[in-house]
């Protein structure tokens, strides 16, 4: 217990934002509760008149709530997927960043799975689905994936906030239930870490198969269709790296805004942007890759029906809606990011947004474009928001970041924990493992065969690498 | 900043203990009822027979998975719970006297 107060106590800054309240605080609050407030008017509104208040239709009967549905579901790749693969590679630069991208990932995949029951009209339908579900439909598939995958994140979000709570507990007397519950009686003992490592290591591989099939399934969605621009080979792999395309931007924009509110730049730092801002880069790269591949083997195959939604997204009425984000998603963040002096924290921020912005339209345009040129010999079909819509969509940002906000306010959003283990055992971890990647000096083969170390080489100015790496404990000090 | 208070254990606290339990039992019944609502929706598509190899399929993926989020979740529960009274390990050499 001393040992986590003394964590506690040197990282007091990841603590002030839980132990000290400021006006803007509640000021933020207001402003996102109203946005909520909005959101449940609009959607009280809608189950009282039915979806006739929407601008859904015949043939265009998903809309702004799909599109919300798949984007919010492609942003929680952000934190799970994102956290566990840098967890599992060992990059150490993860470590103040993991905790913040895996409560993404929870929030966004309850509000994600909330849209669908908002496009449902009426909510009682779901028991439906409960009781008569049939798995020959993808959309069934999708709520196994999704209930499997949310409850995977918040194991995966609270085993590693163990040690934090604990911390938490120990400080703070009046939320002592809260968190004395949730320590499960963490005292920090040899045993108890074994254990926690062990958890958080299973659970890091357990979450990425469960996250890429998530996205896999919603693209299947529309994929299992014989629609025009919906049913393609590669757009389960298409979603995949547009969620972890949007998702890295979502952690970008959030790692921004925190580092600037709670004083967190010690912990946040520009290098951290610019890894991040490089990997964001390579998904920039891969989007439109696989964004030119699917229209090109549209417009190569010339089908009537391919070229009808084809022309629509290019020249016809979704064509300012396509061009902006092309511009959103590939133009302004490939020119920022491609130049290490503009893939700063503020260029980052910038190419993030416009990434997050490009996503949604993205999403739009593969949902409504396909609906509105229905394969059957009707005329093509027209979808416009309306405001009960577009209130629902403000309600469901706002409430994203509200539980962002409160779940600030009653856990640390930086992992204390690992912050000090990385100080000490992860300098270690990576002395060691640098002097396994680089190959032997003729001392250390000496030193492993027993024979008697040579003299040092006559070389003067060559041998950064023959000389002993620092012990970790000469770089602390 | 608030300074570390001393209070008694948590643990030794009973409605802490039984919050804990009940998180567990919480945890176990959500985790069961997900179990088995997807083998009702196997059984369903044998009697209608209906899909029923995509049922198997998917279940076969779904199921375990819960199962394994089961045991984790108890491992750390138990592994936390029981482990919390051995000796404290000496302080980190990287760590500096304050």
């Amino acid at each position: 217990v001393r040992n986590e107060r003394a964590l506690g106590e040197r990282d007091a800054a990841l603590l002030r934002p839980i132990l000290e309240t400021g006006p803007g605080f509640y000021v933020t609050l207001s402003i996102l509760l109203a946005g909520v407030t909005i959101g449940v008017w609009s959607y009280l509104y809608q189950y009282r008149w039915g979806l006739g208040v929407t601008g859904l239709n015949q043939p265009v009967s998903w809309g702004i709530y799909v599109t919300n549905f798949v984007f919010f579901i492609g942003i929680s790749h952000a934190g799970t997927l994102i956290s566990a693969i840098l967890r599992l590679s060992q990059a150490e630069w993860r470590r103040p960043i993991t905790r913040m991208a895996e409560v993404i990932t929870v929030m966004v995949l309850a509000i994600g799975a909330g849209n669908i029951l908002i496009d449902l009209g009426r909510p009682d339908r779901l028991f439906n689905v409960i009781q008569y579900g049939r798995y020959q439909s993808p959309l069934l598939w999708d709520a196994t994936c999704i209930t499997t995958y949310l409850t995977a994140s918040i194991v995966y979000l609270y085993i590693p906030m163990i040690p934090d709570i604990a911390i938490l507990r120990d400080r703070m007397p009046r939320r002592r239930w809260l968190y004395g519950t949730l320590a499960l009686g963490w005292t920090g003992t040899a045993r108890q870490r074994h254990v926690l490592e062990r958890a958080v290591s299973i659970m890091a591989i357990l979450v990425i198969p469960v996250a890429v099939s998530v996205h896999t399934v919603v693209a299947f969605v529309f994929s299992m269709t014989l629609q025009p621009h919906w049913h393609s080979t590669i757009f389960g792999p298409y979603f995949v790296v547009g969620a972890i395309f949007s998702g890295l931007a979502a952690l970008l924009v959030a790692m921004v805004i925190l580092r600037r509110i709670y004083r967190l730049e010690k912990y946040l730092k520009e290098i951290h942007f610019n890894y991040l801002g490089m990997l964001l880069l390579v998904m920039t790269l891969l989007w439109f890759y696989f964004t030119f591949a699917e229209y090109l083997t549209g417009f190569y195959g010339n089908e009537p029906d391919e070229m009808r939604v084809f022309w629509y997204k290019f020249t016809g009425p979704f064509a300012p809606y396509f061009w902006t984000m092309i511009v959103c998603c590939f133009v302004v963040p490939f020119a920022i990011l491609a130049n290490s002096r503009t893939r700063t924290v503020k260029g980052t921020l910038i190419a993030s947004l416009f990434i997050c912005a490009g996503m949604w339209l993205e999403r739009y345009i593969i949902v409504v474009p396909t609906l509105s040129n229905p394969r059957l010999p009707y005329p093509p079909g027209s979808y416009l928001p309306t405001l009960v819509e577009l209130g629902v969509t403000i309600g469901c940002f706002s409430l994203f970041f509200l539980f962002y906000l409160l779940f600030a306010k009653l856990f640390p959003i930086i992992s204390i924990w690992e912050i000090e283990e990385g100080r000490h055992e992860g300098l270690k971890a990576v002395h060691q493992r640098l002097r396994d990647y680089l190959p032997d000096t003729d001392d250390e083969r000496d030193m492993d065969s027993g024979a008697p170390a040579p003299l040092q080489p006559s070389v003067p100015d060559e041998p950064v690498r023959s000389r002993p790496l620092p012990e970790p404990e000469e770089e602390v000090r | 900043m608030n300074r570390p208070v001393d209070f008694p254990h948590p643990f030794r606290e009973p409605r802490i203990h039984w919050a804990q339990f009940g998180m567990l039992i919480l945890f176990c019944l959500y985790a069961a009822g997900i179990v088995y609502w997807i083998v009702h929706l196997i059984r369903l598509s044998f009697e209608l027979d209906d899909t029923s190899s995509l049922s198997v399929a998917i279940s076969a993926v779904a199921v375990p998975m819960f199962i394994a989020l089961v045991a984790i979740v108890n491992y750390v529960f138990w592994g936390l719970l029981l482990n919390q009274n051995e000796v404290q390990p000496e302080p980190d050499q990287g760590e500096r006297p304050t």
